[in-house]
């Protein structure tokens, strides 16, 4: 692995043993390496799948309409958003509240809690910097990630700052990126042509797991591809993003 | 009865769990249910005979965990006839049946069993006290008498193991689930 961290360590991070030093090499890690990424995320994965099989209620994990397939198809597909559930939760133990010199508000939709904002306090926060992450093909929340991104936008522009947003899209989530998939490809194109600081990230990891499936993905024109999600939340949050996930 | 003197966070701290759940962790470690229960329920009695100052519970749990590993290493060298438990404790793979298992979606369960029991012992003991037990490295190491660096490269290798032989069938068969769900 180009990082050079062993496996040890990063099996530390996965059962959270990190000093925080340690924790931050790591997190540089997942924000330079996608190897790093993905070895975080099989290691979470093996854990869960363990502690999923000694369960002690005997209580099926899921239904029993769905089985164990299904269950680990969705544990696929959450694992990244999982380890970066690990990541965060030590952020926002980190975190004071953001200091957005934008205030907005989010109106969420009717079926959705208000969205929570996660920024780290040990990096100079960039005000203006906002990074939407979608990881559901849910319609609901695709529109909600256009939604908030516009209305960030409108409100920066009426107290005349200039907001720089970018929505990273990974597993389901990328589907809005999808030039054969996304409902909302108008919407896009007419967003982007209105704000050229509002960027489009695909995560390069989901692209090719569903392209290992066999699919062919076609991404709208806007979208960028990175490593991976969450590599780029990483970084993001490390240059002083404020995170909220839709 | 003499365990409500001594021991009263047998009948006060979770009394539903934490015999179970030494039950699991035997089973996990020798693969045996009767074997399981007999190992548990000889640490239980040796723990009613040992006097501890103990009052933290889960000071008191890890402390009932080790006793647990030395019942187990106890029954191994008399069944096994073996002195040395730490030579082949990297290599001792289980010999018993999987333990039972009733559970709804039996082929995961019954496979990531089958895969955690063909690990060696050491690794075995260390991944199901971080994983199910959820006991930090230091603890583990206290609970089985080995160095912290031991505890951690044990784990990595077992974890090792199980990614390799877990998911690499998993993501084949993950794949049409995956397909599915939209």
């Amino acid at each position: 692995m180009k990082s050079g961290l062993s496996d040890e360590m990063l099996n530390a991070f996965v059962d959270q043993e990190l000093s925080r030093p340690e924790m931050g090499e790591v997190l540089q890690a997942l924000k330079d390496d996608p190897q790093v990424a993905a070895e975080v995320c099989s290691l979470r994965h093996t854990k869960l799948l363990v502690r999923h099989a000694y369960r002690l209620d005997g209580a099926p994990a899921v239904s029993r309409r769905t089985g164990w397939r299904a269950w680990a198809g969705r544990a696929c597909a959450m694992l990244c958003f999982l380890v970066l559930g690990g990541l965060l939760g030590w952020s926002v133990e980190k975190a004071s509240a953001p200091a957005p010199s934008i205030h907005f508000t989010l109106a969420a939709p009717a079926y959705a809690a208000a969205p929570r904002l996660v920024s780290l306090t040990n990096v100079k926060p960039q005000a203006h910097d906002i990074l939407l992450h979608l990881d559901s093909g849910d319609p609901r929340k695709m529109a909600a990630a256009l939604d908030y991104a516009q209305q960030i936008l409108d409100q920066a522009r009426r107290q005349g700052v200039q907001a720089r947003i970018e929505i990273v899209a990974n597993s389901y989530g990328l589907n809005l990126l999808r030039a054969d998939r996304s409902p909302l490809i108008a919407r896009i194109a007419a967003l982007s042509r209105q704000n050229a600081n509002l960027t489009f990230v695909a995560c390069g990891q989901s692209l090719a797991r569903f392209r290992n499936e066999g699919q062919t993905v076609r991404l709208i024109p806007q979208a960028k591809v990175t490593s991976s999600a969450v590599s780029e939340i990483a970084r993001r949050l490390q240059e002083g993003w404020t995170y909220i996930q839709v | 009865m003499a365990t409500s003197m001594h021991w009263p966070w047998l009948h006060d701290h979770q009394p539903e769990t934490l015999r179970p759940r030494l039950l699991r962790l035997a089973c996990a470690w020798c693969g045996d249910r009767h074997l399981a229960e007999d190992l548990t329920q000889e640490a239980l009695t040796r723990a009613l005979r040992t006097s501890s100052a103990l009052r933290d519970p889960r000071a008191l749990e890890g402390w009932l965990m080790a006793i647990l590993n030395n019942v187990w290493r106890d029954h191994l060298r008399r069944s096994k006839g073996v002195e040395d438990i730490d030579d082949w404790a990297e290599t001792l793979v289980s010999d018993g049946p999987g333990p039972e298992a009733n559970i709804e979606d039996q082929q995961l369960v019954d496979e990531v069993r089958a895969q955690v029991a063909a690990l060696p012992l050491g690794q075995r003991q260390v991944l199901t006290l971080v994983d199910l037990e959820e006991r930090t490295y230091a603890e583990v190491a206290e609970i089985l008498a080995i160095p912290v660096g031991t505890v951690m490269s044990r784990l990595s290798r077992a974890r090792a193991a199980l990614k390799e032989k877990l998911l690499a069938r998993r993501a084949a068969a993950a794949a049409p689930a995956l397909r599915r769900v939209k």
